[in-house]
């Protein structure tokens, strides 16, 4: 996924806005978000995504980051379970999935 | 009448022999025709001839001399003493020319030197002479001759396009392949009817001016003649210049310098022929030029043969990949012969001989008119007919499968999305020049490497496999259950496309991971990746190919399984059979390297196979054939079992193009076919366990069949090759990186053999199609449930055709054109 900072997020709404079916463009707007730490936005944002392309392996990686981090392990595993059957032997995602799998060293 | 049928047939036999002489010295004079065809040695006919051209052209200058025996012997006025001499100086000249051809077959020695460009203009000189002695020995000019009735040709213009259309429309209803083609559209039907009409009135604006440019003159038939056989000449100049050789890689000029002088020879040839082989020898315009007088009974008979032989026609080219070509020539034979059929029963039947300017101008700009209303109407037949689209270009695409004369006048009359030509001049240039890459190449050879371990690589590239016929991808399939069994135990990549629409290219391009020029012949021996890699790291390579293996080095040692099959018959079960005998017998340890190219879903043979309802929602002779593809698959891939070999080995199954199954009446995949059934591509990979432990990939990213070389430089460590927009990219890279984001790249992908153009963005999910030829572009959303053609706009256009030019940029920067 390329740089994005928060410096970028107005031009990157407007164009996710005007193309809402590009998911580069919202996946970009999603990292924008997570960079401004509006975790909310950057997850419905990932979610538009992989809506248009649920191929997309690194917004299911990111937004499974995501989820477990609001301890939504759930749907983190399923996420990262996709992310894994696009990319196997990824090793973030297993990093990820073994994070997910041991929850109590998740939460220290 | 018996001589002159005899002399016809004489003439025409002899013609075609220099005809054809015309065409082997055209076709060398380019470089892509001559690597295509000629040192190809795609034709055996063509080798056939080219190898016994002396003889061919010593029955020629027999057959034609002994047409001239009345001419020599009888000569009763002066026009008569001069066809004569001419006559005598014809079998002097021609055979002084075939003794020395007898000496020093000249056509075999042609190889794209300047001796190319005096043997196809020299072939037409013998037909330019025998014109001038016709029209010497037997023309008459009857100065009270009247122009031909100016309403005659405007009702046998009328009647014909009438008569082709339903009959078009008829043949089209019997022959139908109701499984996959469409439904009968009324307003497709209706702008056919359009499009015939306003074609065949053109035709008559153009011979009723020839007609009016006689009338008032002293001679007006004699000059309604010549007004004819320049429109004739220019006709069959522009069918040359405009659409065969621009399809066979022929710059504009060139096109233009060969074209002018067939259109001209063509013309006088025929006029001579004409009257040199008719009981009433006289130069009187469209009548002596086309006119064939008959019974009307005849006339019905030999219109629906002339229909028939031409729906046959169509359907046997449409086998080759330059269909087009020979479906337009044949579409234009079928409409002058109709005329020629029409045209004397309007004569016999219009008594109204006067002229006028109204009816000359009127009935083309009555067509034009109608052509523009039919836009708007457009959508009021569309819901009368309970048609769900409306959109005018979808209906004259629909209009274009029905009739084969709707399809070529859709091309010239109808207003198309203007193309920025300027842009496409110089993609063109990919196609007309050849290349090289020298003074240096831009990689080194690959020094002998020794690899820690070295799998088995075995890589079929099932020529025209279509990604939905495959069941992995697709969960209708019931007919590859090997297949699928491999892929579970694989990487499918699901967003995977060829770079090119045709074997041609698509398979050099696989083999060097870049994209190439269309004289690839000329580089590639230097950017070969595969088969660097073969030969560095001492592999045993078995392949069966017919592309790619030709262009080997020749000191690349490889063993060529079933070497007495020809291309078409190449068949995976054969080929798997000799490759379990060559594992069980050779001595050699050595890795096994094995690259197949079977055809057996080609479309040659898919045409040729007798269509069945065997597999529904299928077509049922492709589905039958890779069936049998994939129990022999399955075959080896237990042998390999068998022989411990299979969980040691890099097993990539794919295809190098799709194919058309009817869709839209299209099929294979023709010069100017990069739809997205021949795009896309199935492509899966099975590592060995070892490599699947060092390695991830991305299944979903967009992937090309030019990524496979650079791929397999990742698995065996060996240093990659450039990453500029022209190289593919390693499929896989190490476990603990991403692959370098290619989702927001476009790609340039391009037919092997027109001038078709087109770039796939947003990873796969957008396609966009410039097809030059017809003047056409498409847009298509592509999606895991399939493709559906979305309106293309200014700003669309404008970025895919910015991309387009930067990955045809990077083609020529690696690459330097040489003319």
């Amino acid at each position: 996924m390329p740089h994005t900072d928060v410096a970028s997020l107005p031009l990157l709404e407007r164009c996710a806005g005007a193309v809402p079916d590009d998911a580069e463009l919202q996946a970009d707007l999603g990292a924008a978000y997570e960079a401004a730490s509006r975790t909310g936005d950057a997850e419905r944002a990932l979610r538009r995504a992989l809506a248009v392309d649920p191929d997309f392996a690194e917004v299911h990686l990111r937004l499974a980051t995501l989820l477990a981090a609001r301890g939504a392990t759930s749907e983190a595993r399923e996420h990262a379970e996709a992310a894994l059957r696009l990319q196997p032997n990824r090793a973030a995602v297993q990093q990820l999935m073994s994070r997910l799998e041991s929850p109590t060293e998740h939460q220290q | 009448m018996i001589r002159n049928l005899a002399r016809l047939i004489a003439r025409l036999a002899g013609g075609a022999i220099f005809l054809l002489t015309w065409g082997f010295g055209t076709f060398t004079f380019n470089a892509f025709s001559f690597d295509q065809f000629v040192r190809a040695g795609l034709s055996p006919f063509l080798t056939q001839f080219v190898r016994w051209h002396h003889v061919w052209f010593g029955a020629a200058y027999l057959i034609t001399a002994a047409t001239l025996v009345p001419v020599i012997r009888r000569a009763s006025s002066r026009r008569g003493e001069a066809a004569r001499w001419l006559a005598i100086a014809y079998v002097i000249g021609l055979g002084a020319v075939l003794l020395w051809l007898t000496g020093r077959p000249h056509l075999a020695m042609l190889t794209r030197d300047s001796r190319d460009l005096l043997s196809a203009p020299g072939a037409l000189v013998p037909l330019l002479w025998l014109s001038a002695i016709d029209h010497l020995a037997y023309a008459r000019s009857d100065p009270a001759q009247q122009p031909t009735p100016q309403r005659a040709l405007l009702y046998a213009t009328l009647a014909t396009a009438a008569a082709l259309w339903s009959l078009h429309v008829a043949a089209w209803w019997l022959l139908r392949d109701s499984a996959s083609e469409m439904p009968f559209s009324p307003l497709a039907s209706t702008w056919a009817l359009m499009i015939d009409l306003s074609a065949m009135l053109f035709v008559y604006a153009a011979l009723g001016a020839a007609a009016a440019l006689g009338s008032g003159r002293r001679r007006p038939a004699l000059w309604e003649h010549l007004a004819t056989l320049v429109l004739l000449a220019f006709g069959v100049e522009e069918l040359v210049r405009r659409i065969v050789l621009p399809g066979l890689g022929f710059a504009a000029a060139d096109s233009a310098l060969l074209a002018v002088p067939f259109g001209v020879t063509v013309a006088v040839t025929w006029s001579g022929l004409r009257v040199a082989c008719s009981s009433t020898p006289r130069i009187d315009g469209v009548r002596s030029l086309l006119a064939m007088p008959m019974r009307p009974a005849a006339v019905v008979v030999l219109l629906a043969a002339t229909t028939a032989a031409a729906t046959i026609g169509v359907n046997e080219v449409a086998q080759i990949d330059w269909a087009y070509i020979g479906e337009q020539m044949i579409t234009v034979v079928e409409a002058v012969v109709a005329l020629g059929l029409i045209l004397p029963l309007a004569l016999r039947w219009t008594t109204h001989t006067g002229w006028s300017p109204a009816v000359c101008a009127g009935p083309p700009l009555l067509a034009v008119a109608m052509l523009y209303a039919m836009v708007p109407a457009t959508s009021a037949i569309a819901a009368r007919a309970g048609e769900g689209s409306s959109d005018p270009q979808n209906a004259i695409d629909r209009a274009a499968v029905l009739d084969p004369l709707a399809r070529v006048g859709s091309a010239g009359i109808v207003a198309r999305e203007p193309l920025d030509v300027s842009f496409f001049e110089q993609v063109r240039e990919l196609d007309s020049a050849s290349w090289s890459q020298d003074p240096a190449p831009a990689r080194e050879a690959m020094p002998a490497q020794t690899l820690p371990s070295q799998p088995y690589v075995f890589i079929f590239a099932i020529d025209s496999l279509r990604r939905d016929y495959v069941g992995i991808y697709n969960p209708a399939v019931t007919f590859t259950p090997e297949l699928d069994s491999f892929a579970r135990d694989a990487h499918v990549f699901r967003n995977a496309f060829t770079n090119y629409g045709g074997t041609w290219l698509s398979v050099p391009a696989l083999w060097s991971g870049r994209l190439l020029p269309r004289g690839w012949p000329k580089v590639v021996k230097d950017i070969n990746v595969l088969e660097q890699v073969i030969t560095s790291t001492n592999y045993d390579l078995v392949i069966n190919d017919f592309t790619i293996e030709p262009e080997l080095r020749k000191e690349t040692a490889r063993t060529f399984l079933n070497p007495y099959l020809a291309s078409p018959q190449a068949d995976l079960c054969v080929n798997v059979e000799a490759l379990q005998n060559y594992i069980d017998t050779r001595k050699s340890s050595r890795p096994l390297f094995t690259y197949l190219g079977p055809m057996n879903v080609h479309i040659l043979n898919t045409l040729a196979g007798v269509p069945n309802d065997r597999y529904p929602g299928f077509n049922g002779v492709y589905a039958g054939n890779l069936a049998r593809v994939d129990t022999c698959f399955g075959n080896l891939v237990a042998f390999l079992k068998a022989r411990g070999i299979y969980e040691d080995s890099v097993i990539v199954v794919t295809s190098d193009h799709g194919d058309m199954l009817g869709e839209g009446g299209r099929w294979g995949h023709q010069a100017a076919y990069m739809f997205p059934e021949v795009v896309r591509v199935p492509l899966i990979v099975r590592l060995p366990a070892s490599m699947r432990a060092r390695f991830t990939t991305d299944l979903g990213a967009v992937t090309f069949l030019t990524d496979l070389a650079p791929t397999m430089l990742q698995l065996f460590g060996l240093p990659p090759i450039g990453d500029g927009p022209a190289f593919g990219s390693s499929m896989y890279m190490p476990a603990d990186t991403a692959r370098a984001d290619r989702r927001r790249r476009s790609f340039m992908v391009m037919a092997s053999y027109g001038s078709t153009y087109g770039a796939v963005r947003r990873n796969g999910r957008s396609l966009y199609v410039a097809d030059l030829r017809n003047s056409r572009e498409y847009a298509y959303a592509i999606d895991r449930a399939g493709y559906q053609r979305v309106p293309l706009t200014d700003s669309l256009r404008g970025v895919f055709q910015a991309e387009l030019k930067t990955q045809v940029s990077g083609v020529k920067a690696m690459y330097k054109a040489r003319r």
